[in-house]
């Protein structure tokens, strides 16, 4: 056989492989009890989206601001309890990763009034991993409508919006 | 027999990746958008599939069955990861690899997984010349 026609032989079973792949991986996530909500979550990736914002997905600063002064919702801070007191958002909930379980059990009596209302989980900017794992200790406890504020804290100082501190 | 122990190393790598990544993919999801390649719409289908992809491409190259095939989807993903980490350090991005799970971001880190996936193309590429098909 001519290399051409293996090679575009091969790169149909590649391509095929690939779409198995991904279907078997969508399919299975929509089969586990609680699917992934990754499509939510990372809409608000990067930062063009997040200053234009989009079709209702809360993620942008605006939008993050918005919901925060219009207290609707619980604002979790996922950073450390030191970073929390240093400043925070205000209104904010001090729910930190490593110490997820302890301090979930002070706030557990108000948070399950409604395990469907909106919470949205900030942690140190772009790049930390701590609302990840918060959102899915939460998620696992059943709660239902949690968001990531991508951006996070650092986003929320540069914008110079008020902060508040706890001794 | 070192073409079996060639293809078993190589082949176990990438289901070592895949596993690696295919319980959290969220953290994965996470780790694509870090790279601010894709449009976010095309983020969540490829962090549920690629860990699945990878398992399949690295388990077939071991078992042999369509090796062919296997060895080059190796080749090609491991190009991929090539141009999305060359990209990044290159637009000066301080980012986590991604490539094993999820871990800190580091620009030496990228570095070092810039050099495995050269190594890890020209490995399948080698084995996809010697594969008679």
């Amino acid at each position: 056989m001519q290399v051409r026609s293996k090679l575009a032989r091969d790169l149909s079973i590649v391509v095929l492989l690939a779409a198995i792949s991904v279907a078997a991986g969508l399919a299975i996530n929509s089969l586990r009890n609680r699917p992934s909500p990754v499509p939510q979550v990372d809409r608000g990736g990067l930062p063009p989206v997040l200053e234009t914002g989009s079709s209702g997905v809360i993620l942008s600063l605006k939008e993050f601001r918005a919901l925060v002064e219009g207290r609707q919702g619980w604002v979790v801070d996922a950073r450390p309890a030191a970073s929390y007191q240093e400043g925070h958002v205000p209104g904010a909930v001090s729910l930190p990763r490593d110490d997820f379980a302890a301090r979930y059990a002070d706030v557990k009596s108000k948070f399950e009034e409604d395990k469907s209302r909106l919470i949205i989980v900030y942690c140190s900017g772009y790049y930390c991993k701590d609302s990840s794992t918060v959102r899915k200790n939460l998620a696992d406890l059943g709660y239902t409508n949690i968001f990531i504020f991508k951006r996070g804290w650092p986003a929320w100082q540069e914008a110079g919006l008020p902060e508040e501190r706890t001794k | 027999m070192t073409w079996l122990a060639f293809r078993c190393i190589l082949g176990g790598i990438f289901v070592y990746a895949g596993c690696e990544k295919i319980g959290n993919p969220e953290a994965f999801a996470d780790g694509i958008t870090a790279y601010q390649v894709l449009p976010l719409r095309a983020v969540p289908p490829i962090a549920l599939g690629l860990p699945y992809f990878e398992i399949v491409a690295g388990g077939l190259l071991i078992t042999g069955w369509q090796r062919r095939a296997s060895a080059l989807s190796i080749m090609l993903l491991s190009g991929i990861f090539l141009l999305a980490v060359g990209q990044a350090l290159a637009r000066g991005l301080n980012i986590d690899c991604g490539c094993f799970g999820s871990d800190e971001p580091s620009r030496w880190k990228l570095l070092i997984a810039m050099g495995r996936d050269a190594l890890l193309m020209a490995a399948a590429f080698i084995l996809y010349r010697t594969e008679e098909g």
